[in-house]
């Protein structure tokens, strides 16, 4: 593009005012976050587990500590159902794992929170 | 520092994960990037800040597509663009900048105490994004209309006509306030 009169009179006026903008920890900002995408805090996740026992623990502290070998049997079941899973069963039978349901939705949550967590801090 | 410093800063952070050489790339780009993005969204230094520091952490979590095609200073001007941009249709502040606008040009009469750069941001401000965008780009960070195209993805014809209008409107302000083509009152 030819440079007019006028073009050059913008391009004087541009220059008198182009501000070098100074760091001032801009860029150690940028670093810090840089860290913070790469090494996601730990303190999150360890909160959110306390705070699922803790809230266990208080629950059973109202209603009785007959409630733990339900949780610990929950837990316990988990690998017999994944062993059926593997060997072929039909989705009705499927359904009828429910406690493996329960799994898949606390592993769904889990996931979405993740995802949640990582698009906060991407 | 020359386009193959840039090219072998980018090497450093992609092959050995190096963050001291983009944390290089950063402070040579800050200035121009947030002098940009200054300039786009109306002097809001916060405003600017924030997308700034997006636009480098989205050069940085993106550095393995850059192709190098463009100059790593195009391409962030592109992330800082397309943010802005996204900014934009988020606070829908297409509309309410028409309503700055206003206030801007009522308000220059009454105070006769604005320096240059003030000066400058008052014009900039009589002109729509797009133009903006155009005008600041070639004539505040020296870029050709080739690469203003490559960066707002409008056809070659478009940045010209934008520049021309921009170019049009900038003076018609600019003279209304006593700038002649010396650039004095």
């Amino acid at each position: 593009m030819n440079q007019t009169t006028e073009d050059k009179t913008l391009i004087s006026f541009f220059q008198k005012n182009k501000e070098e903008i100074k760091d001032n920890g801009f860029s150690d900002l940028v670093t810090k976050k840089m860290k913070l995408i790469e090494e996601p805090p730990l303190y999150p996740y360890i909160l959110s587990i306390a705070g699922w026992i803790a809230l266990f623990i208080l629950f059973c502290i109202y209603r009785g500590w007959q409630y733990i070998p339900h949780v610990l049997n929950f837990f316990l079941v988990i690998p017999s159902h994944l062993q059926k899973w593997f060997s072929n069963i039909s989705f009705h039978e499927i359904i009828r794992y429910d406690s493996l349901l329960y799994v898949f939705i606390v592993v769904i949550i889990g996931l979405f929170l993740l995802l949640l967590y990582r698009e906060k801090y991407t | 520092m020359s386009k193959v410093e840039d090219f072998s800063l980018i090497a450093q952070v992609l092959v050995f994960g190096n963050k001291q050489a983009y944390n290089q790339l950063v402070i040579k780009y800050q200035s121009s990037v947030r002098r940009f993005l200054l300039h786009l969204t109306g002097g809001n230094e916060e405003l600017c800040d924030d997308l700034a520091q997006e636009t480098f952490l989205k050069a940085y979590i993106n550095l393995q597509s850059f192709k190098g095609m463009a100059q790593f200073h195009t391409w962030l001007f592109r992330i800082a663009y397309n943010l802005f941009y996204d900014y934009l249709r988020k606070q829908k502040e297409l509309y309410n900048e028409e309503i700055e606008e206003v206030k801007y040009a009522s308000t220059i009469d009454e105070n006769k105490k604005y320096d240059l750069n003030h000066d400058l941001k008052a014009a900039l401000h009589c002109l729509n994004p797009e133009e903006r965008v155009v005008v600041l780009l070639y004539y505040m960070e020296d870029l050709s209309v080739g690469k203003i195209a490559g960066i707002t993805k409008f056809p070659e014809n478009t940045v010209k006509s934008h520049l021309h209008r921009g170019r049009s409107k900038m003076k018609f302000f600019l003279k209304q306030f006593g700038y002649e083509s010396d650039n004095r009152r």
